[in-house]
């Protein structure tokens, strides 16, 4: 059969055209994701969700930061954590919350070791700009 | 007088509307959905808050209807804290935004 007819799928059967990137990709709060400065509520503009409020975002395949929800918005966009709903286990048990364990996110984000995300983590954190720490 | 309409064909079929009616005014009106998504057991040992993510989403059409639903439970089961009303008025209007969407 002629190839155009064929859509390239993932392991999930997902086309790869929109699940090959991560929801983290396009992610306005990813700066704040870099230099591990955190969102202290929910609601706020500033910060990142991954550390307390669970955001799958570094662990879900989806475009929803790249093409956007009728190319307007997206979860992360508008303070919401992503809840990680193209994956195969969702929904987890607390969505809202990270799970921690000795104050390290239980699941790092896809393809980053434990002791890669510790050091770089430790490093950024002492370094962050004193501009992404200043609530509005 | 009583006037049952079987089929609401804009909730897929599982809901009908009953109405009664008295010297020509309806004296009371109910939708009835009898069959269970059995979305109370999705629910159960799991955090209140997950609740927000997992009930909007049995519906395509009423998500919204389903999100406020556990949101009134929730504030409900809390003893009905007093919430600021200005975000409540954009809840509600884009509730509103929603009914008109659908109907």
């Amino acid at each position: 059969m002629d190839s155009r007819y064929f859509i390239d799928l993932d392991q999930w059967n997902r086309p790869k055209v929109f699940y090959s990137t991560l929801a983290h990709w396009g992610c306005t709060r990813n700066e704040y994701f870099e230099w591990k400065v955190e969102a202290e509520r929910l609601g706020s503009k500033k910060g990142c969700l991954f550390y307390y409020f669970g955001c799958r975002g570094p662990l879900t395949y989806s475009s929803c930061n790249k093409i956007l929800w009728n190319s307007v918005s997206s979860k992360t966009r508008v303070g919401t954590p992503c809840f990680g709903c193209t994956e195969f286990d969702f929904p987890r048990v607390g969505l809202f919350e990270t799970k921690q364990f000795a104050n390290i996110p239980a699941e790092l984000p896809i393809g980053v070791s434990k002791r890669g995300y510790v050091m770089l983590s430790g490093i950024a954190k002492v370094f962050a700009p004193e501009r992404l720490k200043i609530e509005d | 007088m009583r006037i049952e309409k079987r089929i609401l064909a804009r909730v897929e079929g599982t809901a009908y509307l009953e109405l009664e009616w008295k010297d020509g005014v309806i004296s009371d009106a109910r939708v009835i959905v009898a069959g269970s998504r059995s979305l109370e057991k999705a629910l159960e040992g799991r955090p209140v808050t997950d609740a927000l993510v997992i009930t909007p989403r049995v519906c395509g059409i009423c998500g919204h209807a389903h999100l406020m639903a556990s949101v009134l439970a929730i504030e409900n089961a809390l003893g009905n804290p007093q919430i600021n009303s200005e975000p409540y008025k954009v809840v509600l209007s884009f509730f509103d935004a929603r009914l008109s969407q659908v109907g």
